[in-house]
């Protein structure tokens, strides 16, 4: 055989990972070939020179080091737990607090709202309110242009409130329970009674106006 | 009784909260931990610390330890990764490769003023240590990984594999091209 086998084939056949025929083969021509009988003899020499570098010894007292160390930094679950969850936990704390925060002040607003409201509207100015405009009767296509106005030589009629229109806005996160809906329902009412006392105001104005005309 | 078998009744004990057992397995593989860490970082101070940083590892996940596999298999995955995690933070190193493309001459200083300096009043055989030093770390890190598993340990190239988290045959090609590394760099310090 006159062609010299490649380093890895060497390498392979120092390693006995070749086939029985491969082996036989590079065995045969490296008996013939002295500089595959080099290549061999370093690649086996390198390999256990690497013993040389004798490693050191570790001190006698290391395993005490290790148990010393242990004990002082004494693994509870909770600290495993914090060293593995690390950053992502103190993240979820500081939502749950901005989260905590953010209810504590929407619901103290909400209940200041509630507080400076009801007090606005008389129990039976509620009552008069609710029975004389049932929201049923709301009609949204009326208007305050559409008002009629008192004849000037007669009498000022007597006029029934005309129904404004309020959309009545629900969001649906705050309309879950009864009570949300009571609140709503009286928020409502309040602003009907606005409007209804604006009304009067209005007809007391005009009522002025005609009998200013009148005296002139 | 099978070393393994040891290893996997002393770490069981360490699981169920047996804390005196924990000092015999730390004595059963310390040498071979530190000794691991040496070979791949060439520092005696670093290697200690992740010998300690292995076992303290290995404590703190005890509960969750399953025999499933050789206890040593677990023991130096766990080393390995402390060693690249050293590795990484380090400055970048002169790489002794470029060295030794440039001669046989320049190689020589260039050890010389390795981690590992011989003194001149120092013997061949202090030298020849260094020599193989440099030449180990010379290695990329995990083809010095496999060489080291494989010459000190005895691994398998299976193990190996395992270890590093490749196959086999990647293992097989490592480790040849390795060879053939640590050959032309200790070429001019073999008697053949």
């Amino acid at each position: 055989m006159n062609t010299c086998p490649a380093q890895e084939e060497l390498l392979e056949f120092l390693d006995n990972d070749l086939s029985p025929q491969d082996n036989v083969r590079i065995q045969a021509h490296v008996e013939g070939c002295a500089r595959c009988r080099a290549e061999l003899a370093a690649f086996r020499l390198s390999w256990q020179m690497l013993d040389k570098d004798v490693a050191p010894v570790l001190g006698p007292g290391f395993t005490d080091a290790v148990m010393s160390r242990l004990r002082q930094e004494d693994f509870p679950i909770s600290k495993q737990l914090k060293n593995r969850l690390g950053p992502v936990l103190w993240l979820s704390l500081g939502a749950f607090m901005l989260t905590g925060i953010l209810i504590v002040v929407g619901l103290s607003g909400r209940q200041n709202i509630e507080a400076s409201l009801r007090p606005a509207v008389e129990p039976s100015r509620q009552e008069e309110a609710r029975q004389a405009l049932p929201l049923e009767a709301m009609e949204p296509e009326n208007s305050f242009d559409e008002l009629p106005l008192p004849e000037v030589a007669e009498p000022a009629p007597v006029m029934m409130p005309v129904p404004i229109p309020v959309a009545p806005v629900v969001l649906p996160f705050l309309a879950q329970t009864d009570s949300d809906r009571e609140i709503i329902e009286d928020l409502d009412l309040f602003e009907k009674m606005e409007m209804v006392q604006k009304m009067e105001l209005l007809k007391d104005i005009d009522a002025v106006e005609v009998m200013e005309e009148i005296a002139s | 009784m099978d070393p393994a078998q040891v290893d996997i009744d002393l770490m069981s004990r360490v699981a169920q909260g047996e804390e005196s057992a924990f000092p015999q397995l730390v004595e059963r593989h310390k040498t071979r931990v530190f000794q691991l860490a040496w070979r791949f970082l060439g520092e005696r101070t670093e290697a200690e610390d992740v010998a300690q940083e292995v076992f303290v590892k290995i404590y703190q996940v005890r509960t969750s330890w399953q025999p499933s596999a050789k206890f040593t298999t677990w023991l130096f995955a766990i080393t390995r990764n402390t060693c690249l995690k050293i590795l990484e933070r380090r400055r970048p190193m002169v790489s002794l490769d470029a060295n030794v493309r440039s001669g046989d001459e320049t190689f020589g200083r260039q050890l010389a003023d390795a981690n590992m300096p011989t003194p001149a009043e120092k013997a061949f055989k202090d030298e020849e240590a260094a020599l193989v030093r440099a030449a180990i770390d010379g290695l990329p890190a995990q083809q010095r990984m496999a060489v080291l598993l494989s010459r000190f340990e005895e691994m398998s190239y299976d193990e190996i594999a395992l270890q590093l988290q490749t196959t086999p045959k990647a293992v097989k090609s490592m480790l040849h091209r390795a060879k053939v590394d640590l050959k032309k760099k200790l070429r001019n310090f073999l008697c053949i």
